[in-house]
């Protein structure tokens, strides 16, 4: 009985009360307050060896519990606490696409101030994906980034001496390849109807030159002589011509991957970093060790790519938001991000072009120039972040652009649709 | 001299049927066992297989050597990745704890509270009860989507997120309903007299219940207590939506963090599958009666 | 002759008399009593459901009749019923609710036929039947979760069994992407099936033992086959059962979300109703409309399960 009035009493106090539980309410950070003996949680969708994660203890007095859970898992948990105003971590994922969503709502606390102009700058080009609004939400923790992974010993045996680096030359090379049948298909291009088979296209338009978005993350690409509009009909034009596979329309970008390592493809035009080592891991792939790292084409020369990092953010409903910078400041230093690359566990490709650039030429990273060259040509997708309904507008385009490359629906009739659909989104999240 | 069919039947004895239909029936049964194992023996033939044997195009049925791999990288934990999450050397144990103890704990708590209401509803008169009744009934058809935001809000408050109180109560107030509903029916199926013979006796309602209907009501305490416990255990969005720490991660909710677009390792997935399936497996065969009985029973 | 006297003698006592209650002295007394009791007794379970049901379910009304907020506490503009007639309108809700149909008329239509096929073979006693039965009861006993994964070797695209099995006997010729094919939901909802038809089964063999096999044996006399001893004598008196097995199935197919979020995540081309709520919740992050939308299928669900119970029981012996 009386657990049930107390039970009552907690829930009419609770009701009444407005702001979140137990949180601080400035954003600002103090870096010289003591944060020795304070404890953090980090909730991250990748587990990372504890050995590591002691050395920050070590360093700053700062004990921390580390929880990982799904990607997916992780995103909805962020967004049933955020939503409700409450406590779930000091230090969580934000992913790239969260940018518009959860920065836009203020979920998250501004971050360019705590991590300082030099820093931010090291983070490179990549970071900028966390920017909206004139705050920098996130910081990178995972690089990630579009760039073509080839087989060399195709290449060679067609007589191909480089990578193509426009568009012009690409068609060459597909040709080539295509004539003299190296490899059953020239291109491995995921185009089913999801996340990894709407990147490409995406791509195809930064590579040409276009963008989908102009600075108001208005859409640009309805109109049929926009270059998202020739993007698409590249990739028609490739099934078409016998560049890909006939089945590339249900293919998703892992499929792709794998199909690539079983030598079904001698070109995986929308690859990354990460899958340089093991496309040359022998018993994992059966091409290896003949795969390079190629600059993404474009018209006159090597065109733009985008990036999908991961990064480290701070609720505004942390409890210790010091501790929490003190963490991500941690991570991003140089031998921490070193460890984190090479460990075998976790492989996070690092942000900081330093960094980087101390791995090439250790030879830690594989795949050669061209991947620290990619970084200079990486831009933001969404100029001014990932607006809020993005994700809808990503689900929207997966369904239009397979339905256009199926056939099922013209190019410009899918476009046409998409960038209305993208306005009603636009509007409806105002 | 043999007795017709029909005067058979008549007396009550069993009838065999046709030779026909038992071959009949005995295909259908065949039938019905590879179908209810079938998947299950699929799960357990891929656990012991290596990762080669599973990725031979076109597959393999049988592994070439049985390995235990593995389970032994499930439980004792090996650094390796499982698609876009690494597993940790305790995750998935302590999930299957997790998942035990927040089970053990809903269950009783559920048909404790759904005993004395199904009780109550079906025996006892007081004014307002059929209302009351019904009323619970009907947030059967209640998702949990529109209930977890505002529920997330009010367990924070109640400072009961990533707790195993906190999903227990989730638990009981989702379960209850139907085990109110199950006791309900079971009650009223019960004959009265023995109640009535204590009260004459001159027992007060409540001791009436505990010493002469509960020990009446055994065996659909059996069976109510395996269903909740397989509904508890297979808990998947509550858990995650309510809990992030490994205490509060229970296996359902830890699978399919295993279950990613870029898993192709099932063999550790199919060994985590067969673990899980483990205690819901052994509690409903061991009570397999009692279950049956029960949710065929409500049916009139 | 002493059962009867005590039966008199209770009611006598309880305050019932030969014609009904009566004011006897001893009534009020008793009937508070039971009632105190009666009130004590479902108070635990009445208290926590209106703390963690019914209170959450009209703070998320109250959010679904006010336009998107970033947080709960954020003001945020009243809009009646604008979100509910957005997600009416909205054209991924119209492909959820006719991939839900599908659902649903698959998995019924499977239920049934399977249902009554396995009732039909396992009602009378043979040997082994314990056994057998205690192994029906497994699919149903395992979280849906696990079964989806347990499906996933199966129906995985490269080399999954259903591709081998199919390319073995030369029926296909490449490895087929199943969950992305016009396959996919035929496939989810089997492996939905696969786990609602233990309780089916169940539901239908407790009804087909409440026929009396007297019906059956005067029938005979009549001259009735088997066929026609079924279809019309069996399917009649096992309405109410059909009623009820109906109807199960049918709410249990509405709201089909863990084998369809395992095996093919959010993937729209098997969105069902509860999946697209999840997009709008737990991906798109709109609270408003995800708890529009979730009403609107409590409600639908409602009405479909109480259209099913009565129009199965219409015809009842």
């Amino acid at each position: 009985m009386r657990v049930l009035l107390g039970l009552g009493v907690a829930l009419l106090v609770g009701a009444c009360g407005s702001s979140s539980t137990g949180s601080s309410a400035s954003n600002s950070f103090s870096p010289n307050a003591s944060i020795r003996g304070q404890h953090i949680t980090v909730l991250l969708p990748y587990t990372v060896p504890q050995s590591i994660l002691n050395q920050f203890t070590k360093q700053t007095g700062v004990t921390l519990t580390f929880e990982t859970a799904g990607w997916d898992n992780v995103k909805a948990k962020l967004i049933v606490a955020n939503t409700a105003g409450t406590y779930i971590a000091d230090v969580t994922e934000f992913d790239w696409t969260f940018t518009g969503q959860f920065g836009g709502a203020g979920w998250y606390v501004p971050l360019e101030k705590g991590l300082g102009p030099q820093l931010l700058r090291d983070l490179s080009s990549v970071n900028r994906v966390f920017d909206t609004n004139g705050h920098t939400y996130a910081a990178c923790y995972s690089n990630d980034y579009r760039l073509s992974l080839y087989n060399a010993k195709d290449f060679a045996a067609s007589g191909i001496k480089h990578f193509p680096t426009t568009f012009a030359q690409l068609s060459t090379v597909l040709n080539t390849l295509k004539h003299d049948k190296v490899a059953p298909y020239p291109l491995s291009l995921p185009l089913a109807a999801t996340e990894g088979g709407l990147t490409p296209w995406y791509l195809l338009t930064l590579a040409m030159g276009g963008h989908l978005f102009n600075a108001q993350n208005k859409p640009v690409f309805g109109q049929p002589d926009s270059t998202a509009y020739k993007a698409l009909v590249f990739e028609i034009d490739a099934l078409k011509k016998g560049w890909i596979s006939p089945g590339s329309v249900t293919l998703d970008d892992t499929p792709a991957l794998d199909n690539f390592e079983a030598g079904e493809a001698a070109i995986l035009l929308a690859g990354g970093p990460g899958n340089i080592p093991l496309a040359n891991d022998p018993s994992q792939s059966k091409v290896a060790p003949n795969v390079r790292a190629g600059l993404f084409p474009g018209v006159n020369g090597p065109g733009s790519s985008f990036g999908l990092p991961e990064g480290l953010a701070i609720p505004v409903t942390a409890e210790h938001k010091n501790a929490a910078l003190a963490f991500i400041k941690w991570w991003l230093e140089p031998k921490t991000q070193i460890q984190l690359y090479t460990n075998g566990v976790t492989g996070f490709l690092p942000c900081r072009l330093s960094v980087i650039h101390t791995l090439v030429h250790s030879g830690k990273l594989e795949g050669g120039s061209a991947i620290t060259q990619e970084l200079d040509h990486i831009v933001p997708l969404f100029p001014e972040g990932a607006p809020a309904w993005y994700a809808k507008f990503d689900t929207d385009a997966q369904g239009l652009i397979n339905a256009a490359v199926e056939g099922k629906m013209s190019p410009s009739q899918a476009l046409k649709q998409l960038s209305s659909d993208t306005v009603t989104f636009a509007n409806s999240s105002s | 001299m043999r007795r017709s069919r029909d005067a058979r039947l008549a007396q009550g004895d069993s009838v065999r049927a046709p030779p026909a239909t038992r071959a009949l029936r005995a295909i259908a049964i065949v039938a019905l066992l590879a179908w209810s194992l079938g998947p299950v023996a699929v799960g357990v033939v891929t656990s012991i297989s290596s990762q080669t044997d599973v990725q031979t195009v076109p597959a393999r049925w049988l592994p070439d050597h049985a390995t235990l791999d593995a389970y032994r990288a499930l439980i004792a934990g090996a650094s390796t990745s499982l698609g876009s999450t690494a597993s940790d050397s305790s995750a998935f144990g302590q999930s299957m704890l997790s998942s035990v103890e927040v089970t053990l704990e809903a269950t009783v708590a559920s048909v404790a509270v759904s005993l004395i209401a199904g009780y109550a509803f079906s025996r006892l008169r007081f004014r307002g009860s059929k209302a009351l009744f019904w009323a619970i009934l009907a947030t059967l058809v209640i998702p949990v989507f529109t209930l977890v935001v505002a529920l997330f809000r009010t367990m924070a408050q109640l400072h009961l997120i990533n707790t195993q109180l906190g999903l227990v109560l989730v638990y009981l107030t989702t379960q209850a309903p139907l085990a109110i509903w199950l006791f309900y029916n079971y009650c009223r199926d019960l004959p009265v007299e023995p109640e009535e013979a204590a009260l004459i006796d001159g027992c007060t309602r409540w001791r009436a219940f505990r010493k002469v209907v509960l020990p009446q009501m055994r065996s659909g305490i059996a069976a109510v207590t395996a269903i909740v416990m397989l509904l508890s255990y297979g808990q998947f969005l509550i858990p995650l939506l309510l809990g992030s720490s490994p205490s509060t991660t229970p296996v359902t909710v830890l699978i399919t963090d295993f279950v990613g677009k870029y898993t192709t390792n099932y063999p550790l997935l199919a060994a985590g599958g067969v673990i899980a399936l483990l205690p819901p497996a052994i509690v409903a065969i061991l009570l397999n009666r009692h279950i049956r009985g029960m949710l065929s029973g409500s049916v009139g | 002759m002493a059962r009867p006297a005590l039966k008199e003698r209770a009611r006598a006592r309880l305050g019932f008399g030969p014609l009904g209650p009566a004011a006897g002295a001893s009534r009020p007394t008793l009937a508070r009593e039971e009632a105190w009791l009666g009130w004590w007794l479902v108070i635990p379970a009445a208290a926590l459901i209106l703390a963690l049901v019914i209170y959450p379910m009209v703070v998320g009304f109250n959010t679904s009749l006010h336009a998107e907020a970033p947080t709960l506490g954020a003001p945020s503009k009243f809009v009646g019923f604008r979100n509910y007639s957005d997600v009416i309108k909205d054209p991924a809700t119209h492909s959820a609710v006719v991939h839900t149909v599908f659902y649903v008329a698959i998995a019924l239509a499977l239920e049934i036929i399977a249902g009554l096929g396995a009732a039909v073979a396992l009602h009378r006693p043979f040997r082994g039947r314990g056994l057998v039965l205690a192994v029906l009861i497994l699919p149903w006993a395992l979280p849906s979760v696990v079964s989806g994964v347990l499906w996933r070797r199966i129906l995985a695209s490269d080399n999954g069994l259903l591709n081998s099995v199919l390319l073995q006997l030369h029926l296909i010729h490449t490895p087929q992407v199943w969950l992305a094919s016009g396959w996919a939901i035929p496939l989810i909802t089997l492996v939905h099936v696969w786990g609602v038809l233990p309780l089916i089964v169940l539901i239908l063999i407790a009804g087909l033992q409440g026929i009396p096999d007297e019906v059956y044996s005067a029938s005979a006399v009549d001259g009735a086959n088997q066929a026609r001893q079924f279809w019309h004598i069996t399917l009649p008196l096992l309405r109410p059962a059909l009623a009820v097995a109906i109807t199960i199935g049918l709410v249990d197919a509405i709201t089909i979300f863990d084998e369809i979020y395992v095996l093919n995540g959010t993937g729209l081309n098997t969105a069902s109703v509860v999946v697209q709520i999840y997009n709008t919740v737990f991906v798109d992050a709109d609270f408003a409309h995800g708890i529009a939308f979730a009403f609107l299928v409590a409600a639908a669900t409602a009405l479909c399960a109480v259209v099913a119970t009565l129009a199965s029981r219409r015809a009842t012996v």
